[in-house]
């Protein structure tokens, strides 16, 4: 960029930042930037007098926590950030953020942030702190020449992922994405039922029955905004009912007026007992059913049946494991529902992802919505319209948009390993994925990524991929970061969320020291770009976004009107992205699926269990988990902190004599792990449950060396419909040790079991008054604990039966 | 009680915990907030882990007919507090806007408030909180960092309230319901959390407390909170009164 | 019975300052093992000053444990001295007097001890002030006096003083013994602390009215401590086992239950000690004895009476307590040990008149009973605790910490210390008393029993 770009920059900034004060709120400019045009805000120790506001600011950015694009406030005194909320504006925030997401404060002041470049020449070797310059020199090096490259981030979308691909393609460089526990065949499975590039939108808030196949939109699948939709589907006038149906007890079954507990990879058999059971309701008169008869690939109703079970609540009871006046009972709710024109929603995925036959069930599913009626309507799944801009033009270099995050399924992985370990790779870049815990085999991991010539890894604290590069760079929190991201789900809309820097970097109290000399990872790559990208900051690529939907059709009448480009940008910022609720809808195309394999058949002998590895609503994918925080609150179903645990049935634990605390070996053909149980009513007596995130060598002074990796016992050998790890398809033995510990967790040391109906936790039935409830539920408790007959007018009644 | 009577404001929360799904947002919010010191592996195994708001989670019931249910307790805010005639030094203390707040400053440690207080939100420091200085960065300036032997509980993040009370008066109007809301509340994802001032007739929380689900905990230890509790629905169980029909299939299914 | 001597005033000066003016061979070492426990337990006591309550084992929702038993314990042990020398002295049961000194200076020493522990137990003991005193006067900041902790200091203040007082009161004729018997500096002391005592008719005078008047006034302070200090419990609606009504009564008979018998196990030992076989004689024991069957069966009454209270509501939580307390381990093995030793065992006993006369055998009983006293303030407190209200999530245990453990051992190390330490300087045995009972003591045949007979004062 040459001198004058560089004035002009500078002044248009000052510009912004001039008005940026003003009620719309403003911005702060990141300390990164090519060349580097700083502007710190000076820490209060050395700050003048006069400027001691004793006032806070609040500022839009996004979260790095959440996948699914979601956007924060930050509160900002001082140039230090203090409190994390959801952005009340923003379509899939509405004001709330995910239970983790406020410990990225934590991350930007974690005390092990890694304070600089480190390297060391050979894989053996010891790191050693460079300069900045000395890194960017190493990386372009290692660029520049030929080889074969690999970039490896996270699930990215918008500019972010546009960015990436286009740093790929120049440098030639293949790039892969990873995530834990991936829900890659929902998320591949949807847009396939409905014909869509997007994701769709599930509007729970105005649904009157849900019934979800293992997705966890409650818990740790999902933006908020599902969660805030719950809230109002439970309080609304008619209060919703939500069926969870999956083999563990996740955040949304706890939640759901009916948990059903099928054996994993049956549940398909379930929806196909529904279908059947929906074809044959003469009230059932929709064109659509044809959409589903596609999916399942059948002409005729009786051809639903293709696995020996016969349809009929005794047989899918006996086959799933479900007791079958329950199912007899979703069936005659559904029915019901029906009858009263109520709106039903079919939502799958989470557990439900990890068996052979998961693309099926999935479809099977979201294929009911069809039969239902309830594909675009209100209190149904919502297609997402597409996005306007698909990419933006800088400098004349097209940069993409893309708005959904796919990942590379397991097959890809594989290959790409196998190519790692002939010693074939020449550079790795990985930025910011636990790839060594998050894969199954780690040992074999950390040899493959030796072999690389060259290995970068960006981070903020050191985990045990970070350790194992040959170029460790610290980069910038997203509080600290230009971005911009497409939300995943779309809320019905299109719409575009930005980040920006909203806080400098820490400064030792005691003097003027930067504690960390951090970047922001898409800076490094544009920093490392020749031609016409070089020279700009991520911020003048995210300006160029704001530039183009200001031009856009889709802007008149949208979140914001600004009178030029740069009024636009600040409303932009300030409100943290741009949506267009006035999008007209979009109607599905013809599914391109079709397949039915309704069963999946997991082996399990007589003394197996299955294991279902899952995310804890609070630990999440572990990422967040160097942060204190995190750790430290409870898991809200055992209430366990800082430690994984495996969850055990009580009868289960009974026959095999184990008490809470009890440390056993769970071994698969794979391998084994110790852990501690955790002694859980709500497991199914075949199965156990074990929460990944943890067992990581090196992870912070917080983190590191806690707990034990679940994924180390995953079979990833074996691949799904989607080519993808099957996660719930491991059988596990359970081995008792000698040795015992203490749990920590919130929950004190007696089964937490109401002493009375009632107390403290009231339960009411429909229509009844809190009174009139306390006095049933007192009433049973005295009937129950001292067989008394108190109730006068009711102890007759009580008496017939 | 003539300033209680003559202030403009009364707060209080109401909790609705069929919305509840037990996220523990608000547990985390409020950490954040008020500067709750880490809680660290021992504590929680010594049962000394620090929650002013904590999601108390229920078993009921035998697999598979097996149910969680989650209830966020918090001071009650009670206005005939237990916890406050016992404190020798006056540092659970009423303020005239009906809540219960604590003066760090005054209190010795007695641990007699805890005592006190029926619903064990109080919370006492057993050691010296440490805060790594870099974490210090990102502590509240608005709420004290506490040191150790003193009790500590919610405020209902009075700070919170006083900002928005300062606000409303500096910009000459009165607060509107929704301007206040403290951490917790506003973290609360499925809006299971209302909070708002009860003199205040049109207030959310004015309706909650009136709503026919509301109750109080404990409510024979006559304790008067200031937290509401609006019921949880199970629309499989049938109530005493009105029609006495005996539902359809779950009964089958409940009753074996 | 054993016969009785008549003795002369030599004899009886000779025998009760046997420990002042020389000092016994036992003296030394056994000061020195005390000695040890009382540094290692003041060494403990700064150590959690240093690093905070986190030491000991309290946590939510236990956050009263050890310390505040022992406490209780202490100011029940204190009981000694108001039932000995202020109640029996009114009712002129004439064997009490060999033992009211000792019994008051129990009295003393266990309620400077017993101020230690809420103290210590506090989480800023240096703001303690705050809590005692109204002293901020610029901001008019007074103590809450609607809180018990409040009156305790109070309560305790009073009685302190007031077991202080009569304490010196009767120490003043054996202080011009002391002072007419010993050379030097003590000399010197003596003199100070004896007053002036000439031992002429006035002064006698004044001093058996003052003793009187004290007795009097301390006798509301009977009813009052144990009462007030049953209220840090009672008056907190929360806690299910401690908001009970009938605290006050039960917490004094229980106090004078334990502190009647300190006095049996301290007579015991100053028998075997010092060799007072002359002064501390079976009848006082037999007489001592009767009087616990009375006290502790009422005082067990108190213990039922409170369970079924309790369960008569049927509240859920109150049902769990109970069931934590009596049935389940370890609980159920404090409470059976807590009925063994504070009743079945000693009462089993003391019902034979040869038990009652078995010097031994009295002193084992009567520690049983305190053994037993500690653990029912220990059942009263914790369980309580542990087991608060609904809320069945946070229900948790206890164990106390070593730490803990090792200050509330301190607290007897340091009371038998002080007491050996009074008991070199001091006559444990008032001389004068015990020359008095010379005078108005004699016996008489009832039937087939000798019973001691008091000519009036
Ligand atoms: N870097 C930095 N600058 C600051 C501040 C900060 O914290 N850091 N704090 C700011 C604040 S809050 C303040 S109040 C100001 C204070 O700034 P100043 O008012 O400049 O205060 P001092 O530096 O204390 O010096 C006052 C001068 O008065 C002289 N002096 C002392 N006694 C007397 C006297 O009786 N008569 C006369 N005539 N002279 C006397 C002293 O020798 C000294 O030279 O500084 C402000 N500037
Ligand atoms: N020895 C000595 N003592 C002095 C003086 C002196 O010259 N020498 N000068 C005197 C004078 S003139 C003055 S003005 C005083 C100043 O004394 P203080 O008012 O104590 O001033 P500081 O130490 O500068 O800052 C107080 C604290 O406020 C924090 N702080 C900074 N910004 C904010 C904010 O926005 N909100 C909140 N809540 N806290 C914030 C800072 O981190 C710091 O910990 O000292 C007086 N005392
Ligand atoms: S712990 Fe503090 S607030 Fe509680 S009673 Fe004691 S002094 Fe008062
Ligand atoms: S809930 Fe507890 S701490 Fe809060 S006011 Fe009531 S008694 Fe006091
Ligand atoms: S009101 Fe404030 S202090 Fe109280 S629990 Fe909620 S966040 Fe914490
Ligand atoms: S944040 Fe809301 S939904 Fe989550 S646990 Fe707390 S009260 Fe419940
Ligand atoms: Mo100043």
């Amino acid at each position: 960029m040459s001198s004058l770009e560089n004035k002009n920059n500078l002044s248009r900034r000052k510009f912004l930042g001039l008005v940026g004060g003003t009620a719309l709120g403003a911005f702060i400019f990141e300390a990164c930037g090519v060349p580097e045009q700083e502007f710190i805000i000076q820490a209060p120790v050395d700050m003048p007098e006069d400027y001691v506001k004793g006032e806070d600011d609040w500022y839009a950015t996004l979260s790095d926590t959440s996948s699914h694009g979601e956007s924060l406030i930050v509160r900002i005194m001082q140039g230090r950030a203090k409190k994390i909320e959801g952005n009340p504006d923003f379509p899939n925030t509405l004001g709330k953020h995910k239970t983790v997401t406020e410990t990225e404060l934590q991350s930007m002041y974690h005390p092990d942030r890694i304070s600089g470049p480190l390297y060391r020449k050979t894989s053996s070797g010891n790191h050693r702190p460079i300069t900045w310059k000395e890194a960017k020199s190493i990386i372009n090096n290692a660029t520049s020449s030929q080889g074969t490259k690999t970039i490896i981030t996270k699930p990215v979308r918008g500019l972010n992922r546009g960015l990436i691909e286009k740093y790929a393609s120049i440098k030639n460089m293949k790039h892969l994405s990873l995530a834990s526990l991936r829900d890659n065949s929902m998320y591949e499975t949807t847009k396939d039922v409905f014909g869509t590039k997007d994701l769709p939108y599930f509007d729970i808030k105005n649904s009157d029955l849900i019934i979800s196949f293992g997705l966890d939109f409650l818990g740790t699948w999902g933006p908020v905004e599902y969660e805030y939709q719950f809230g109002k589907f439970r309080i609304k006038e008619n209060r919703g009912y939500l069926y969870q149906i999956e083999p563990r007890m996740s955040m949304t079954a706890a939640a759901a007026d009916k948990w059903l507990c099928s054996d994993p990879g049956k549940e398909g058999l379930i929806a196909l007992l529904i279908a059947d059971s929906l074809l044959k309701n003469e009230k059932i008169k929709n064109e659509d059913v044809e959409y589903f008869k596609k999916i399942a690939g059948i002409q005729e109703i009786n051809e639903l049946n293709n696995s020996n079970v016969s349809l009929d609540p005794k047989s899918v009871g006996k086959a799933t494991g479900i007791d079958y006046h329950a199912i007899e009972k979703l069936i005659e709710k559904i029915n019901y529902s029906i009858d009263k024109n109520k709106k039903i929603m079919f939502l799958s995925g989470g557990c439900v992802s990890g068996y052979s036959n998961s693309r099926s069930i999935n479809a099977l599913v979201y294929g009911l919505n069809y039969i239902t009626n309830s594909v675009n309507k209100e209190g149904g799944i919502i297609i997402n319209p597409e996005n306007e801009l698909k990419h933006i033009l800088v400098n004349g270099e097209v940069i993409k948009m893309p708005s959904d995050s796919s990942w590379d399924s397991y097959e890809d992985w594989s290959k790409e390993i196998e190519t790692w370990e002939s010693g074939g790779q020449d550079l790795i870049m990985i930025n910011n994925v636990d790839l060594v815990n998050e894969i199954p085999g780690k040992k074999r991991l950390v040899d493959a990524i030796g072999k690389a010539k060259l290995s970068i890894g960006f981070g903020i604290v050191v985990n045990d991929t970070l350790e194992r590069c040959d170029l460790i760079l610290p980069s910038n929190t997203s509080l600290q970061s230009w971005s911009s991201d497409i939300p995943e789900p779309k809320t019905g809309y299109q719409s575009y969320g930005f980040g920006q820097p909203v806080a400098t970097k820490p400064l030792l109290r005691d003097g003027s020291k930067v504690l960390y000399d951090s970047k922001s990872f898409n800076n490094v790559l544009l920093d490392d770009l020749e031609g016409n990208l070089s020279g700009l900051s991520f911020m003048d690529i995210c300006m160029e976004l704001s530039d183009n939907i200001y031009e856009s059709d889709s802007y008149k009448n949208s979140s914001i009107v600004a009178s030029s480009k740069d009024d636009f940008f600040r409303g932009v910022m300030a409100r943290g992205g741009w949506w267009n609720t006035n999008q007209p809808k979009v109607e599905p195309k013809n599914p391109e699926i079709n397949v039915i394999n309704s069963v999946a058949s997991i082996k399990r002998s007589k003394n197996e269990f299955y294991l279902i590895p899952f995310k804890s609503h609070v630990f999440g994918d572990g990422n967040s988990l160097s942060n204190p925080w995190a750790l430290g609150s409870p898991d809200p179903l055992t209430s366990i902190t800082w430690d994984t645990w495996v969850e055990m049935n009580n009868k289960t634990a009974e026959k095999l004599d184990i008490k809470a605390g009890d440390i056993v070996e769970v071994k698969s053909e794979i391998s084994s792990i110790e852990l501690p149980v955790y002694v859980h009513p709500a497991v199914p007596t075949n199965t156990v449950a074990v929460p990944i995130g943890l067992g990581k060598d090196n992870f912070t002074r917080y983190a590191s060396g806690r707990g034990a990796n679940v994924v180390d016992l995953i079979d990833s050998s074996k691949l799904n419909e989607n080519g993808d790890i099957m996660w719930n398809s491991t059988t596990v033995q359970i081995i008792k040790t000698k040795e015992n510990k203490k749990i920590s967790k919130f929950e004190g040391n007696v089964p937490a079991v109401q002493v009375e109906p009632g107390v403290p936790i009231l339960t009411l039935a429909p229509g009844e008054t809190a009174e009139e409830g306390f006095h049933r539920a007192h009433e049973e408790h005295l009937e129950h604990t001292f067989g008394d007959h108190f109730g006068d007018e009711h102890s007759n009644e009580k008496g017939d039966h | 009680m003539v300033a209680e009577k003559q202030s403009k404001f009364k707060w209080g929360m109401a909790v609705d915990i069929d919305a509840c799904n037990g996220c523990q947002a608000c547990v985390i919010a409020c950490q954040s907030e008020n500067n709750i010191p880490i809680n660290t592996e021992d504590n929680f195994k010594d049962a000394r882990g620090i929650e002013w708001i904590r999601v108390e989670r229920y078993w009921e019931g035998e697999f598979p007919n097996v149910k969680a249910k989650f209830i966020p307790i918090l001071c009650m805010h009670c206005d005939n507090a237990p916890c406050e005639p016992v404190c020798p030094v006056y540092a659970s203390y009423h303020t005239v806007e009906g809540l219960n707040v604590q003066i760090y400053n005054r209190c010795v440690g007695t641990r007699y408030c805890a005592n006190g207080c029926p619903y064990l939100v109080r919370f006492f420091n057993y050691w010296e909180p440490e805060w790594p200085e870099s974490f210090q960065n990102h502590l509240n300036p608005d709420v004290t960092v506490r040191s150790r032997g003193i009790m500590e509980k919610c405020s209902m993040c009075i700070q919170r309230i006083r900002r928005g009370t300062r606000d409303a008066k500096k910009d000459k109007r009165e607060v509107v319901d929704g301007d206040i809301s403290p951490a917790c509340v506003q973290a609360c994802p499925t809006d299971a959390l209302v909070f708002g001032n009860q003199k205040d007739p049109e207030s959310r929380i004015n309706k909650m407390k009136n709503d026919k689900r509301a109750y109080t905990l404990l409510d024979h230890l006559k304790t008067n909170n200031n937290v509401w509790y609006l019921a949880k629905v199970d629309p499989d169980i049938e109530a005493h009164h009105g029609d006495k029909h005996h539902g359809e299939g779950n009964h089958k299914e409940d009753s074996h | 019975m054993q016969q009785r001597r008549i003795l002369s005033e030599k004899q009886i000066n000779a025998e009760l300052l046997n420990g002042n003016l020389a000092t016994p061979k036992w003296y030394f070492p056994v000061m020195g093992v005390l000695g040890t426990g009382v540094i290692i337990g003041f060494i403990t006591i700064l150590y959690m000053f240093n690093r905070g309550l986190g030491v000991t084992g309290l946590a939510r929702p236990v956050y009263w444990g050890l310390f505040i038993t022992t406490f209780v314990f202490w100011v029940g042990i204190s009981h000694a001295g108001i039932m000995i020398s202020a109640i029996l002295r009114l009712t002129q049961a004439e064997w009490r007097r060999p033992v009211t000194r000792a019994a008051e200076l129990l009295t003393v020493f266990s309620l400077l001890t017993a101020l230690f522990f809420p103290l210590m137990h506090a989480g800023r003991p240096w703001r303690i002030a705050y809590w005692l005193l109204p002293y901020d006067f610029a901001r008019g900041i007074w103590p809450n006096v609607r809180s018990p902790l409040f009156w305790d200091p109070i309560a305790i203040g009073t009685y302190l003083t007031g077991s202080t007082l009569f304490l010196f009161v009767a120490l003043i004729p054996d202080l011009a013994i002391l002072r007419d018997r010993t050379t030097g500096i003590k000399k010197g002391i003596y003199t100070v602390l004896a007053l002036g005592w000439r031992g002429n008719p006035r002064q006698w005078q004044l001093q058996v009215v003052a003793g009187i008047l004290l007795s009097a006034l301390m006798l509301p302070i009977f009813v009052s401590v144990h009462s007030i200090v049953s209220w840090d419990f009672a008056v907190t609606p929360a806690v299910e086992g401690w908001h009970s009504t009938i605290f006050a009564p039960y917490f004094v008979i229980g106090a004078v239950h334990s502190g009647v018998s300190a006095v049996v196990t301290m007579m015991c030992l100053m028998r075997w000690l010092w060799k007072w076989n002359n002064y501390i004689r079976p009848e006082h024991f037999d007489a001592l004895a009767r009087l616990l069957i009375v006290v502790a069966t009422a005082w067990l009454g108190f213990t039922f009476l409170e369970l079924i209270f309790s369960l008569y509501g049927r509240d859920a939580p109150e049902i769990a307590l109970r069931e934590l307390q009596i049935f389940t381990w370890p609980w159920n093995l404090i409470f059976i040990t807590f009925l063994l030793t504070g009743y079945i065992i000693p009462v089993g006993c003391w019902l034979f008149k040869r038990c009652r006369n078995n010097i031994a055998i009295m002193f084992w009983t009567t520690i049983l009973v305190n053994v037993g006293m500690w653990l029912e303030r220990f059942l009263i407190i914790v369980p309580g605790l542990a087991r608060k209200q609904v809320f069945v999530y946070t229900w948790e245990g206890y164990w106390p910490s070593p730490v803990e453990w090792i200050i509330m051992t301190w607290s007897f190390a340091w009371v038998s210390f002080l007491m050996l330490l009074f008991a070199r300087f001091f006559p444990l045995v008032p001389l004068f008393e015990a020359k008095e009972s010379q005078v108005f003591t004699t016996e008489m045949k009832v039937g087939r029993a000798t019973v001691p007979m008091v000519i009036r004062e």
